[in-house]
């Protein structure tokens, strides 16, 4: 609770020249009384999402980089194997836009990082189940745009970063961590 | 101050702009995606919440997700056109793009990309931002020339006030560890996972530790940086130092943390660089020269 104070108050300081600034203040006094309500509204609501931390999109919280980390980092890679048996890596910036890429991708993180981490087993099952159809609709997405190169499973491996490696050890070699079928029964 | 001045013309430009920008976000969405993910990895967000799960359940269907995107593309091409009516238009695309965007963060993660965006679509729905740059071309408008000014000033607080945050954030929360310790070099290497684009650059940067002693100092800076963003509004000089650092830091995210904030580059570029003089020329020069174009077919 201090720290949001001390926050609010650090953000107030800083928009407080602006509230001292005359031609601004002059702009805003112009305006129609609808336009001020909405400003000072929207600003609120801004400010107010940013501070409270609760669910309230699209009101959120800025909290960027804003968390220490120790350790050293984990990167998951996933691999497809077609019918064949052919290895054919799953990269999914080659299914959606980069853009919508990188959300999946770190979608996919946040649920193996909950996975990897999860001591309660009844969660772990579900957390399973959820990556591996995840996983699955990522590879049934693959096999519509790549009609030729049909996966039937996909790998996941994981390697490590290391931050303070011996010299050539930057990063281990990879480590299977799952394999899923694409295919469900029936299929 | 920054866009004291702004003209009903310049405004509209920005407008398009902007909904350009969603025009190309939205469209290589593969939207329909999210109806084939499990359903129990949807968590609403925010807004999102106040809808029952049996209406997500029955509309998280893709022919229903692609037909919204349709629905929604049309809106933001009107809106984007400035077509009459143009407020109504206007505050459904913002309707749309919130639910849009509610939707895949839902099933995602609560990330901050795109709204500083979203913010600004807010804005162009209450501000009468098709008075200029529209077609069918208006009349004379009623709005007072600040209205215009307003609407921009609005719209610049709405994209310097998140970064402020972040900074805020950080100091209050992380500082002054977070600068000295491994946080850096860790994103460094986690985020190399992203590689959207093709960079592996973190990792390379990962193997010269100078460069990372460079990149923290940097950290820093940027974060001091961000916590003053609103001061840009009043203080031109400050204005253009932080455009000098700020622009380089998005490109370098892009490069070494393969996260690229294009929409907030874009923003920046109409917002806080004297839009209404360089919009003008730019707009005077493409006149003059089809007016030149157009004398010899009078003749």
């Amino acid at each position: 609770m201090l720290t949001r104070i001390i926050e609010a108050v650090l953000i107030l300081a800083v928009l407080y020249p602006l509230s001292r600034h005359k031609p601004l203040t002059r702009l805003l006094i112009s305006l129609g009384t609808r336009h001020k309500m909405f400003i000072g509204v929207l600003l609120s609501l801004v400010l107010v999402g940013h501070l409270a931390s609760v669910n309230s999109f699209p009101f959120v919280t800025w909290s960027m980089y804003g968390m220490s980390q120790s350790g050293d980092p984990f990167v998951y890679e996933y691999t497809g194997i077609t019918q064949n048996g052919e290895v054919a890596p799953l990269v999914p910036s080659r299914l959606f836009s980069s853009m919508a890429a990188d959300r999946i991708v770190s979608k996919l993180y946040r649920q193996i990082g909950s996975l990897n981490s999860q001591n309660d087993p009844k969660r772990e099952a579900e957390l399973r189940v959820q990556l591996e159809e995840t996983l699955r609709a990522l590879g049934r997405l693959h096999n519509r745009r790549f009609p030729d190169r049909q996966l039937e499973s996909i790998i996941v491996t994981r390697r490590t970063v290391h931050l303070h490696p011996d010299p050539g050890e930057y990063m281990s070699e990879p480590r299977i961590l799952w394999r899923f079928n694409i295919r469900q029964a029936g299929e | 101050m920054i866009n004291e001045h702004v003209r009903r013309q310049t405004l509209g430009f920005v407008r398009a702009c902007v909904f350009l920008i969603w025009l190309v976000k939205i469209i290589p969405d593969p939207f329909f995606f999210l109806a084939e993910l499990p359903f129990s990895i949807f968590k609403p967000s925010g807004v999102l919440r106040l809808v029952p799960t049996g209406v997500w359940q029955w509309l998280l269907d893709a022919n229903i997700l692609s037909a919204f995107k349709v629905f929604l593309v049309l809106t933001l091409i009107l809106a984007m056109i400035g077509v009459k009516p143009y407020r109504l238009i206007a505050v459904i695309a913002a309707i749309l793009l919130t639910v849009h965007q509610g939707l895949v963060r839902s099933f995602t993660f609560v990330n901050h990309q795109e709204l500083g965006l979203l913010f600004c679509v807010y804005a162009l729905a209450v501000f009468p931002a098709a008075d200029g740059f529209s077609w069918p071309k208006r009349k004379q408008p009623v709005s007072s020339p600040q209205t215009y000014a307003g609407a921009l000033l609005t719209m610049t607080l709405l994209v310097v006030l998140p970064y402020c945050a972040i900074g805020a954030y950080r100091l209050v929360h992380a500082a002054p560890a977070i600068f000295f310790d491994d946080s850096l070099p860790f994103w460094l290497g986690s985020l190399s996972g992203l590689d959207a684009d093709g960079w592996s650059l973190g990792l390379w940067v990962l193997r010269h530790p100078m460069l990372v002693l460079i990149l923290k100092v940097g950290f820093l800076i940027i974060t001091f940086l961000e916590l003053l963003a609103p001061l840009c509004l009043i203080l031109p000089r400050f204005l253009k130092l932080w455009l000098a650092v700020i622009i380089p830091f998005h490109f370098l995210s892009w490069f070494l943390l393969n996260i690229f904030f294009w929409e907030n580059l874009l923003l920046i570029a109409l917002l806080m660089t004297n839009v209404d003089n360089w919009f003008t020329c730019l707009w005077e020069m493409i006149r003059n020269k089809v007016q030149r174009k157009n004398i010899p077919h009078k003749l």
